[in-house]
């Protein structure tokens, strides 16, 4: 049966047996301690440590055996099975048998500890403040350390299995005398402590006791009296509730009636407000104290709207109305009136409003009465005169009157009828409100802006002009609710302004142009022959051009201020606009000059009856300016032009411009060809003059039929000839000889001129035939070159004028009838033309041709053409060539 | 003396072999568009060609007569289509004379009668524009002359009821169609106005132009409105009560004027001749009949065409632009078939065909280009 006992059982009643540690169990069982503490933690593998603990527990019987009866060893065996059970049931072996469980010691060990202390001798000197410690902690309940190895030694004389007989057993067997002698001494006088703790523990008990008996004592007096006390009181509470119900029922009658009568006053104070409600109405009319009565009547009209079947109270209420009536009529008036001050006009129209009046019609009635009133502001701004000086002023004086009363319209619009609704249809209402304050601001401003542009539209100096407009763009944009549509519009009036300015500059220029011209003209008029002398003519188209050229320059200094980046900030943004315009009109500039203002004069010239207003050589300095124009003001404009736009672009830095390409080429050409036609026009005019003396000379003489043998060429050549020269003179004074110079060619010419006059000559009366069939193909020739534009250089006019010269007395000689000696006459008379222009320009074949068409006019204008013998013509010619040379010769 | 130039093939220019000056149409024929064309040439035998111009047609001749002088002009008369009147150079003077185209004898004329006593260059002579045979003025350098009645029958001569004028270097005269006895000549610069069955001046434009004056007419449909041209290649319009400054005055031409025509019946229109080879057309609506009665009968028809209809406003209003194109002052063209001075210009019988001739004896014949008289004819 011993043998069947389980490893974990033996490990058990190791514990709860052997009271030293696991060291001393090995030395006294001779067992290897590393094996026995594993053994001892659960793994039962060493077979020693198994044989070793069922020795100790076989000697543990054993040795109980000795001491108590033997019928204990079954039960020692059950105690095992449940030990906790038994320690319950049997309380007393459970303190003569070693307790495995701590629990049991915190009932049972007060009394057997205390007895054991008295009875056990103590043991070693560490020991003892253990056992005291532990004598406090049971005296006071509190199990703290029980666990300790030493609670189970039976030698220890506190501990609860403490064992007398082996106790003193082991003392007397291992103590030495002194040693026993000692330990009794210490156990006397421990003894005797513990006696002296005891009795004074009984007698502080005993005290307490006796003091707790006394207080008892007392109490038990004390209530006794209280008793009394209770019943007095509670029977004289049962009398003051019994007095005051007495109290409380008698008065309870009389409070009602106070109640009532208060009541009734206040009720009274009621009526007697609301019949004294109109005349206190008329008087806060008098008093002018509106709002008061708007306050009073509101406040009163919902109590007679209540009580209106009572007549006296429908009285008083159809007083009050018939009050508040008057008052709206009133207050409708002062809202119209347009004296009334805006203040007075807004409390108006907030006082109708309360009044309950259409808002609608408050609304309209506020407007137009703010309208009115800003229109006559701005009405009487509009009359006042400015001078040339203080635009600025005025317009900021403007600005200051009218954008006040702009911005206090617009606030105390918004503050009466855009911001007080907020009800379900006040979103409608709002919005329409905003939309009428819209059409109100913008009628406003439309009319300012209108006043302000038609003022400045007559100021023409820039710096005024652009701080005016700078003044309306700051404050126009101070503007707390300047919305986009004002915004614009001050871009449009800025604008327009801006380019009623550049305009008006062209205008300018335009009109100091004409004068230039209208002055050169007078000039030449006044000067006549005179401007002929030196380089007079050269000098003053000149001037003329320089001085056109300097008005432009001038133009771009007055365009300057525009483009200034400091003062004109607000202008930037309209820079490409300006610069485009300003380029447009430039251009357009210089078409207006060439193409419609000089071509202006032809025009003129063509339709005025009298030539002397403009004289052709008005037209040569015109062509003269034109090519001076042309070949330096353009390039002079241009550069102009560049530096501006230098100057411009560091005003503005960031800002790209469009920038035309201005289109000098093709305004060079256009001058050019304006100065062409003029030419052109020109040498028109002078072959005109030059035509009429042929013309003249021709019907100078009477009959040609009827004339003398020609011995010479008529007189009329030469005053052609001289008209031609003077006419060139004049024209080499502007315009250059071309590189056909005359004196280079003049041998080369005389030699053809001789070879194409013997073919004329050759001219036979059966030869017409053949001419005349010639003529169609020359004048097919003619037509091309005849009425062609003329060059920029004397030749070119010279001979333009020549050629329409020649023509046109072709044409005169068409008319004529010749006879032979006529006929004789003309003949040499284009020989001798034929000579001297040969002589001048070389052989140029377009005279050639249109004199031999006079040639073979004159044959067939005669009755009898017999044409003079070659040597009688080239003869009478050649003197008459050298006669007219000679004075040259000798100038 | 025929032109080689004939052919079968329609052709609008006509050549003849001499030098040519004069040029008249048949105004009596309503019907054809004939017209009687004058050589000039001193030394030669001249003629008279009556060509005859048809529309798709081209140039038909019709028959030549010879004439004795060179033509320096001819004169149709309105009353008689087959009676015409010559002014030529005899060599050493100038007659006018007046001719029959003979009735039995093919290409041959007949003179009637000479009218007697100018002095100098006689001008075209001219004749009643309203077509009757009461009278006849004739013009020389100084002098105007008034003539009888005229027999188309009889050889008597008529005789001068009245000469006056006496003004130096007369070129060209002109009767008022509108207003009776009204006459008009040019002496070099100026314009005068004559009744001359008083021999009164009525009216007179000095310095009309620069130059001399070649040609003046009066407007066919309005009274008081007269053209002229001249030397300074410019055509004017006059207003005969308002004569202190042209009405209207076109610059083109290089080179002088010699004859300026109104259309008979789109006054309107005007043709110019001239030295520089070339014959314009030009647009005068703003001074013209047209101008005054059409705005009014068109202010009617757009009433009448808003009340009908406002859809049909549109096609109204296009309509309106093409007519104001029409109605702009200028020239509408320039004709360039001549090669030498075109001296003589005249409309034919029909509304739009006209003729010209120049110097080296080209004939031509033109219409208006369609755009003017469609839209004309339109109206």
């Amino acid at each position: 049966m011993n043998s069947q006992i389980s490893d974990s059982k033996l490990v058990k009643f190791y514990y709860s047996t052997w009271k030293l540690g696991p060291g001393d169990f090995c030395k006294e069982y001779n067992d290897d301690v590393v094996s026995f503490s594993k053994f001892l933690n659960g793994i039962y593998d060493s077979e020693r440590s198994r044989e070793n603990l069922k020795k100790f527990w076989e000697k543990h019987q054993t040795s109980r055996l000795g001491d108590q009866s033997d019928d204990d060893d079954d039960e020692f065996s059950n105690t095992f099975g449940d030990n906790n059970l038994n320690s319950q049931l049997s309380p007393i072996r459970n303190i003569q048998s070693p307790p495995s469980a701590n629990r049991g010691l915190g009932a049972g060990a007060p009394s057997a500890g205390q007895t054991t202390a008295t009875t056990g001798a103590g043991g070693g000197g560490g020991k003892d403040n253990k056992r005291v410690r532990n004598l406090l902690k049971t005296y006071y309940g509190a199990g703290i350390g029980e666990n300790e190895p030493t609670v189970n030694d039976p030698m220890n004389i506190d501990g609860p299995s403490f064992n007398l007989n082996t106790y003193f057993e082991n003392i007397i067997k291992s103590s030495t005398l002194p040693q026993l002698i000692a330990k009794d001494n210490e156990m006397v006088s421990e003894i005797r402590t513990l006696d002296g703790d005891m009795k004074t523990l009984v007698y502080d008990n005993y005290t307490k006791f006796i003091n707790a008996t006394d207080i008892i004592k007392k109490m038990k007096t004390n209530v006794e009296n209280m008793e009394e006390g209770m019943e007095l009181l509670s029977k004289n509470m049962d009398l003051i509730t019994t007095c005051s119900e007495k109290i409380n029922s008698t008065l309870s009658v009389r409070r009602d009636r106070i109640d009532q009568l208060s009541g009734l006053q206040k009720l009274l104070k009621k009526l007697q407000f609301l019949t004294a409600l109109p005349s206190r109405l008329n008087h806060c009319l008098e008093m002018q104290a509106f709002n008061q009565a708007v306050n009073y009547y509101n406040s009163n009209s919902g109590i007679l709207k209540q009580y209106n079947h009572i007549p006296s109270f429908q009285n008083i209420q159809t007083e009050c109305d018939e009050i508040m009536k008057n008052m709206k009529v009133k207050l409708y008036e002062r809202l119209s009136s347009v004296s009334t001050p805006k203040s007075d006009v807004v409390e108006s129209a907030e006082i109708l409003m309360n009044l309950l009046e259409p808002v609608e019609k408050v609304r309209s009635q506020y407007l137009q009465s703010r309208k009115l009133q800003t229109l006559d502001i701005l009405s009487s701004l509009e009359k006042r005169e400015v001078n040339s000086n203080n635009i600025t002023d005025y317009i900021s004086d403007l600005n200051k009157c009218f954008l006040s009363e702009y911005e206090y319209n617009t606030s105390s619009f918004k503050s009466l009828f855009i911001n007080r609704f907020d009800g379900s249809d006040s979103n409608r209402e709002r919005k329409q409100s905003s939309l009428q304050l819209d059409d109100f601001s913008k009628e406003l401003f439309n009319r300012y802006l209108a006043i302000a542009k038609v003022k400045l539209s007559s100021f023409k100096d820039p710096e005024q002009k652009i701080k005016a407009l700078e003044i309306i763009f700051s404050d126009v944009s101070k503007l707390s609710n300047s919305d986009l549509t004002s915004f614009d519009k001050i871009n449009d009036i800025i604008n327009s302004s801006v380019h009623d300015q550049i305009s008006y500059y062209f205008e300018n220029l335009q009109t100091t142009i004409k004068n230039q011209i209208y002055n050169m003209n007078n000039i030449l008029n006044t000067k006549k022959e005179e401007a002929l002398e030196g380089n007079f003519l050269l000098e003053l188209s000149e001037s003329t051009s320089k001085a056109i050229i300097q008005d432009i320059s001038l133009l771009f200094k007055n365009l300057k201020p525009f483009f200034l980046p400091t003062e004109t900030s607000f202008l930037s943004r309209h820079y490409g606009t300006i610069f485009t315009k300003i380029q447009v009109k430039l251009q357009q500039f210089f078409l207006f000059l060439v193409n419609i203002h000089f071509v202006e004069y032809l025009d003129i010239i063509a339709t005025t009856p009298n030539k002397e207003q403009f004289s052709p050589r008005f037209l040569l300095v015109l062509t003269s300016i034109c090519l001076y124009i042309e070949n330096k003001g353009i390039g002079h404009v241009v550069q102009l032009m560049n530096e501006f736009i230098s100057t411009v672009k560091q005003g503005i830095n960031s800002q790209d411009m469009n920038i035309l390409s201005f289109n000098a080429p093709d305004l060079c050409k256009r001058i050019r060809e304006t100065g062409q036609t003029i030419l052109t026009s020109f040498a028109r005019l002078k072959s005109q003059k030059t035509e009429k003396i042929l013309k003249k000379g021709l019907e100078s003489v009477p009959n040609w039929l009827v004339l003398k043998e020609p011995r010479d060429v008529r007189p009329v050549i030469d005053i052609l000839l001289e008209e031609l020269s003077g006419v060139s003179k004049e024209v080499s004074k502007l315009l250059p000889t071309t590189s056909q110079t005359l004196n280079t060619h003049a041998s080369r010419a005389q030699g053809h001129h001789r070879t194409s006059s013997s073919n004329s000559n050759s001219n036979t009366p059966t030869d017409i035939r053949k001419n005349t069939s010639n003529t169609n193909l020359s004048l097919f020739d003619k037509k091309v070159d005849l009425y062609s534009q003329v060059d920029f250089n004397v030749n070119s006019v010279m001979i333009g004028i020549i050629k329409l010269t020649l023509k046109s007395f072709m044409e005169c000689l068409r008319l004529k009838t010749f006879g032979t000696n006529g006929y004789h006459q003309i003949q040499i008379d284009l020989q001798y033309l034929r000579m001297i222009l040969n002589d001048m320009f070389g052989g140029n074949n377009s005279f050639e041709y249109i004199i031999q068409d006079c040639e073979s006019t004159i044959t067939e204008r005669c009755l009898d053409p017999i044409p003079l013998a070659k040597s009688i013509t080239q003869k009478i010619c050649e003197t008459k060539f050298q006669k007219r040379n000679q004075p040259n010769d000798n100038e | 003396m025929f032109n080689t130039n004939q052919s079968t093939i329609p052709t609008n220019v006509y050549g003849l072999s001499l030098k040519t000056r004069a040029l008249a149409h048949i105004s009596a024929e309503a019907d054809t568009n004939r017209f009687l064309v004058g050589t000039e040439a001193l030394r030669e035998d001249n003629e008279i060609a009556l060509l005859e111009a048809k529309e798709g047609e081209g140039i038909k001749f019709i028959s030549m007569f010879s004439h004795p002088k060179e033509i320096q002009s001819i004169t149709s008369c309105p009353f008689d289509q087959s009676l015409f009147f010559t002014v030529y150079n005899s060599g050493s003077e100038y007659k006018s004379s007046c001719w029959k185209i003979s009735d039995t004898e093919k290409d041959s004329i007949e003179e009637l009668f000479e009218l007697k006593g100018h002095s100098g260059l006689i001008k075209p002579i001219l004749c009643d524009p309203s077509g009757s045979s009461d009278y006849i003025v004739s013009l020389d350098d100084t002098n105007i002359r008034l003539w009888s009645k005229i027999d188309g029958s009889s050889k008597d001569s008529p005789t001068v009821i009245k000469t006056f004028g006496n003004l130096s270097k007369l070129t060209v005269g002109c009767l008022n169609p509108n207003i009776s006895n009204q006459l008009a000549t040019a002496n070099h610069t100026n314009i005068k106005g004559w009744d001359f069955r008083n021999a009164k001046e009525t009216f007179s434009i000095d310095n009309a132009h620069s130059e001399h004056i070649r040609d003046i007419d009066f407007n066919p449909n309005k009274p008081y409105y007269l053209l002229s041209a001249g030397d300074d290649c410019k055509l004017k319009f006059w207003d005969t009560r308002q004569t202190k400054d042209p009405v209207k005055t076109f610059v083109g031409h290089n080179h002088w004027i010699w004859s300026a025509k109104y259309n008979k019946y789109h006054d309107q229109l005007v043709i110019t001749s001239s030295s520089d080879n070339t014959v314009k057309l030009w647009n005068v609506y703003s001074i013209s009949s047209a101008n005054t009665t059409n705005t009014l009968s068109k202010e009617e028809e757009e009433e009448q065409q808003k009340q009908q209809s406002p859809n049909e406003q549109q096609p109204q209003q296009q309509k309106q632009k093409k007519k104001n194109k029409r109605n702009e002052d200028q020239l509408i063209k320039t004709y360039e078939e001549h090669e030498d001075s075109v001296y003589n210009i005249s409309w034919s019988s029909s509304n739009f065909l006209f003729s010209s001739l120049s110097y080296d004896g080209r004939f031509v014949v033109n219409n208006v280009p369609k755009e003017y008289s469609d839209i004309l004819t339109y109206i």
